[in-house]
């Protein structure tokens, strides 16, 4: 009954080639680094193979003769060993750590840059959380495949043939012994660890089940109260969590089997060695020194091993995660600039719309046949029913969206010829939910433009009648605004959004002018005077709402399922006693 | 075995956590991330079930093997015991030095990581805004600097972390050297056969592993810990809508409806604002605004008899859907009283009072179920004495009285067709016409929709309700609503404005007096004419 939130997708994926190179890129930078740490890598493990080394030196050539200055030589130079494998240990570890983070920076970077280009359709189809988890999570898990995972493998891999040579140049006999137990240590290990993993991919299935449910009902928690359903609720989680556990429990079994076979597999080549070893020392054959120095080697052959195994796992982890980081990087943003914009000295404004047909997607046309023209310094009113495709024409000036058919120029010049960046530094917007971001008041008016100084934004919040209420916060411009401006009313956001607009001084502006419910009238005046304002020698396109606004724009355009039904100056429309007429009375009805 | 226990325990406090969840009040969940809850259910928890698992089975395996060789060892030769435990004092020093300093950077890391994810929150939900003042580049400095202060906390972390397990080694690796020395003098000296010396270095070589994994059982228990006190100021937070202890009121409601001086604004009690806040570093005071002294509701009285039908309008942002979520206990209003049926709403169970108020809300949540399931929500037990045939039936009747019946039979899989993210979306309208459907199922006596229609066209919205309207003869209804029409027929019809009522009466009396009434209407008597226009 729960099978919605069965993922189905339990495929294991290749590792891919092309991945691969593509995080190779990232690497590259620091190849240097990266053979440094391997270098150090290399000496850890040639330190770790000399201890046992010199053990059985001093067996044999010093304890067993009674050569005590001969001993203290050694020790000395065991003592030094150790002290020299902590350190450059030390080092190793910190140079992995190093590389990977400064390869996440980069990769954060390259797609916090590349979000930022995307155009606005993809964050219409990409929910918030799905984009961040590919610049936290996502990238987090790479992390640890490059600071733990690659440098190890060289590591372990290293270590397991340094330690074959070294007992192989002490008596390949022996050697050949031990080999023949550890490689069914090494079969042993791999079995488990795949046993293990086929079921962990169960596991992470049931888990994501589980946080899936338990994400569902946060969100929709007040749904369940009102609904009663608490306990059966309580059932189906129940009931995700015991098949959790179940498939866990089974897990436990392979370890339950694994960890005595090792014992057993370690202790049988221990067993081994002394038997067959023994013999020789007794034969004069070994020295006791090199058995003692075998049984120590054999110890430090199982970890590599393990680790190895261990690894694989991270690796695919990681690949996963580089899968989706990929795909997101290799998404090319419909909406660019022009490989060659065009050069132009300033933006006189004005506008012309020729033939616009624009749908969001598809051929769901929400405009039709859009045709204007605006002059600079010129404004226009765009009136209409909800949903009459008005809001759209706010996004297309500045290329939030690209239109399907037609053309809009800016000076004459289609837009697409310009600069994108360019093109938007002119036109100012001010939007009807007024985003503020978590920072202080001077900083949401300048956006965080230390260019602009503070007594320009003062000057501009005095201009758009903000500066009041600014001057009666906690800290005045220095107030810090908390997630998504809560404290602040919908008014005073509104007030804030102007001085915005006007500190960037732009040429055009575009304003959504939606008669918000909630103002006192008070503010609501402050509003209209800073709106006539700011809109005093500027091209101007209003989405409006309020009458009392429209009256003082210069053009009227009347929307109609995406269409231009009424053109015309104030009174031109009304003479024309249509639909503007109508709205018109019924606004002089509700003032009277 | 330790490790089946200690996913056995998972289990349990899994489970538990979730059942708490469910009792906690409304206000919790307003005032937490979902994020940061479901971090504790993930993140926590596995550090609890480590320290419980494998750090527990590791702390005795240590102890034992430590016990072991160590009388062994003592057996063999005392002197040479003590000496080669020379380095062994060291360990706990270190491990609660490091550990300490592993701890402490490591949370810093988090913290900025936190931060990090906040910011790349913020830029791509204020996209609109970045892009349209072009300000990627000033983004991009401000997410550099956070990213590289991410990694410095990083490397300084890495500074203590990278310093851990070579030091362990090397503790261990002074025992085997002092083995040597004094071993070897004493194997010189005769006082001691090369055999125990041999035997000798391979119990060191057993404790130096034990002795490194200390410092992790260490490190896990440390963070286990951590991670479980933190599960538990959750546990600690009570709500503070429950059912009386005597409840007084009568099983069966009839529907009538009185605020009684209500005042209500949104707020935490200071007791469980302390523990979200030790919980989650991203804390959001949602109800700042209560500090102000602003209430959401003010003086609010009214009474509304069985079988009413309401309509309540006013602008967005006048708190019409707030005094909608005080009649099923969402919320408790801090002062005032509530009456159904004459008796205090707290005297009734929830599940009563609940279970007989049908609730459709303006953007419905639906569960990744099927159809089916989703009108069947909450009524699963209610119903259970019907057979499935009988239940679909009463599916269907729902489902065609909310007009969504016709919609479903275009799915191919009809009622049992799945709904969300691995399923088919619903467009906003069908979400609410199911959400009515899903009301509707229980028969309740209080019927709640708050602005119900919006996503539903007006023919339709007018069929539903003209269905509606004979089948819920006898139910009180109450309806908030941005279209006048909808609810121009009502009985009473509730002007609010600011958490005030503003003027109660028929529509006809209204026109005539309520300027904001006036006002909502020809707004929306003209969109009407615009649509209608061409």
């Amino acid at each position: 009954m729960l099978e919605g939130f069965y993922e189905k997708d339990l495929v294991e994926k290749q590792i891919d080639k092309k991945i691969i190179s593509k995080l190779f890129r990232y690497i590259k930078p620091y190849r240097l680094l990266l053979a440094f740490t391997i270098f150090l890598l290399l000496v850890t493990a040639g330190l770790q193979m000399a201890g046992p080394f010199l053990i059985k030196i001093a067996i044999d050539n010093y304890i067993m003769p009674g050569e005590f200055k001969g001993l203290l030589y050694v020790v000395v130079l065991y003592g030094l060993v150790i002290l020299f494998e902590f350190v450059i240990r030390y080092f190793q570890g910190y140079y992995t750590e190093y590389m990977g983070q400064k390869i996440m920076y980069d990769m954060r970077m390259d797609i916090f840059s590349h979000i930022n280009k995307m155009p606005m359709s993809f964050f219409d189809k990409n929910p918030v959380g799905r984009i961040m988890t590919r610049v936290t999570t996502d990238v987090q898990t790479l992390n640890e495949m490059l600071s733990s995972g690659i440098v190890t493998i060289f590591g372990d891999i290293f270590m397991i043939l340094g330690i074959m040579i070294v007992m192989l140049s002490l008596n390949w006999k022996l050697s050949l012994i031990a080999f023949s137990v550890l490689i069914l240590l090494a079969i042993a290990t791999f079995i488990f660890r795949s046993k293990v993993r086929i079921t962990f991919r169960i596991v992470r299935t049931k888990i994501s089940n589980i946080n899936s449910f338990l994400q569902e009902t946060i969100s929709g928690i007040n749904t369940t109260k009102l609904f009663n359903r608490q306990k059966e609720n309580n059932k189906d989680f129940k009931d995700l969590s015991r098949s959790y556990l179940d498939i866990y429990l089974k897990t436990i079994f392979y370890y339950a089997v694994f960890y005595p076979v090792v014992i057993i597999i370690g202790t049988l080549a221990v067993a081994l060695i002394i038997w067959y070893g023994g013999q020789k020392v007794i034969a004069n054959l070994l020295t006791l020194g090199t058995l003692v120095a075998f049984i120590q080697y054999i110890e430090k052959f199982f970890h590599p091993i393990s680790d190895l195994s261990e690894k694989f796992g991270i690796l695919q982890e990681a690949i996963a995660a580089s899968e989706r980081i990929f795909k997101l990087l290799d998404q090319k943003p419909s909406i660019v600039s022009p490989v060659e914009p065009v050069k132009v000295k300033e933006i006189k404004g004005n506008i012309k719309f020729n033939k616009v047909w624009f749908a969001y997607n598809d051929k769901n046309y929400v405009l039709k046949d859009i045709s204007f023209k605006l002059e600079t310094g010129q404004s226009v009113a765009f009136v209409g029913a909800t949903g009459s495709g008005k809001t759209s024409i706010i996004n297309l000036l500045n290329r939030f969206y690209d239109i399907q058919k037609g053309k809009i120029f800016l000076d004459d010049i289609g837009i697409k010829r310009f600069n994108l960046q360019y093109l938007r530094k002119h036109i100012g917007i001010v939007m009807q939910d007024v985003f503020l971001f978590s920072g202080t008041i001077l900083d949401n008016i300048r956006l965080g433009n230390k260019d602009i100084s503070l007594e320009r934004v003062i000057e501009a919040s005095k201009y758009v009648n903000a500066h009041k209420f600014i001057e009666k916060l906690p800290d005045k411009y220095n107030y810090e605004v908390k997630e998504r401006g809560q404290v602040l009313s919908v008014g005073q956001r509104q007030l804030i959004a102007f001085a915005r607009a006007l500190v960037f001084n732009p040429e055009i502006l575009l304003v959504l002018d939606e008669a918000t419910s909630s103002i006192d009238s008070e503010i609501e005046s402050l509003i209209q005077d800073a709106l006539g304002k700011i809109m005093k020698n500027r091209t101007t396109i209003v989405i409006a709402h309020r009458l009392s606004t429209i009256r003082n724009v210069d053009k009227i355009i009347v929307l109609s399922h995406g269409r231009i039904v009424e053109k015309g100056t104030h009174k031109q429309l009304l003479k024309l006693r249509g639909i503007y007429y109508k709205l018109y009375k019924f606004q002089y009805q509700l003032q009277a | 075995m330790l490790v089946g226990i200690s996913r056995k325990i998972e289990y349990s406090i899994r489970t538990d956590f979730f059942f708490h969840l469910q009792k906690l009040d409304s206000s919790f969940f307003t005032n937490t991330r979902t994020g940061s809850i479901m971090a504790l259910m993930t993140n926590d928890l596995e550090a609890v079930r480590n320290f419980l698992g494998p750090g527990l089975l590791h702390l005795f395996n240590t102890i034992f093997v430590f016990i072991t060789t160590l009388t062994v060892m003592f057996l063999i030769n005392v002197r040479l015991s003590l000496y080669s435990l020379i380095a062994i004092p060291l360990v706990p020093v270190l491990v609660s030095r490091l550990g300490a300093m592993l701890y402490r950077r490591f949370k810093k890391s988090q913290e900025q990581y936190a931060v990090l994810s906040a910011k790349t929150q913020e830029s791509i939900a204020g996209m609109k805004v970045v892009k349209s003042f072009t300000q990627e580049e000033n983004e991009k400095n401000t997410f550099s600097k956070l990213n590289l202060d991410y990694i410095k906390r990083n490397l300084s972390l890495a500074r203590v972390r990278s310093l851990f397990w070579p030091s362990m080694i090397f503790v261990g690796g002074i025992g085997t050297t002092v083995v040597l020395l004094v071993g070897g003098r004493q194997v010189i000296d005769g006082t001691l056969t090369i055999g125990q010396f041999v035997q000798f270095s391979a119990y060191i070589g057993f404790i130096t592993w034990p002795l490194i994994s200390l410092g992790w059982v260490i490190n896990l228990i440390q963070r286990g810990s951590v991670s479980m006190g933190r599960i538990n100021n959750v546990f600690k937070i009570k709500p503070d809508i429950t059912n009386p202890p005597k409840p007084a009121a009568p099983e069966t409601l009839q529907g009538n409806i009185s605020f009684d001086h209500v005042f209500f604004r949104y707020e935490l009690s200071e007791k469980t604002k302390k523990l979200i806040k030790e919980n989650f570093i991203d804390f959001k005071d949602t109800f700042t605004r209560a500090i102000e002294n602003n209430w959401v509701i003010k003086d609010m009285s009214f009474d509304i008899k069985a079988g009413m039908k309401v309509g309540i309008v006013g602008f967005t942002g006048s708190a019409k859907s707030t005094i909608v979520n005080l009649i099923p206990r969402l919320y408790n209003p801090q002062k005032g009283k509530i009456l159904v049926d004459g008796f205090d709403i707290r005297s009734y169970p929830l599940e009563v009072l609940r279970s007989n108020i049908g609730y459709v809300t303006q953007e419905p949540f639906l569960f990744s179920k099927s159809i089916r399931e989703n009108i069947l929500f909450g009524k699963e037990e209610l119903l259970s004495h019907l057979s499935e045939s009988e239940i679909t039936n009463k599916i269907i009747e729902v489902s065609k009285t909310s007009h969504l019946h016709e919609d479903i039979r275009q799915f191919p899989q009809k009622y049992e067709t799945l709904i969300g993210e691995r399923g088919v979306t619903l467009s906003g309208g069908q979400k609410q016409r199911l959400a009515i459907a899903r009301a509707l199922l229980s028969e309740p006596v209080i019927l709640i929709f708050d602005d119900s229609f919006s996503n539903v066209d007006t023919n339709t919205e007018e069929l539903i309700l003209s269905d509606l309207k004979q089948k819920t003869f006898g139910i009180t209804t109450i309806i908030i609503s941005h279209r006048i029409s909808t609810i121009k027929d009502s009985d009473l019809i509730m002007v609010i404005d600011n958490g005030e009522i503003k003027e109660m009466g028929k529509h006809s009396e209204l026109i005539k007096k309520c300027s904001i009434y006036q006002s909502l209407y020809y707004r929306q008597q003209l969109s009407e004419e615009l649509r209608e226009e061409v």
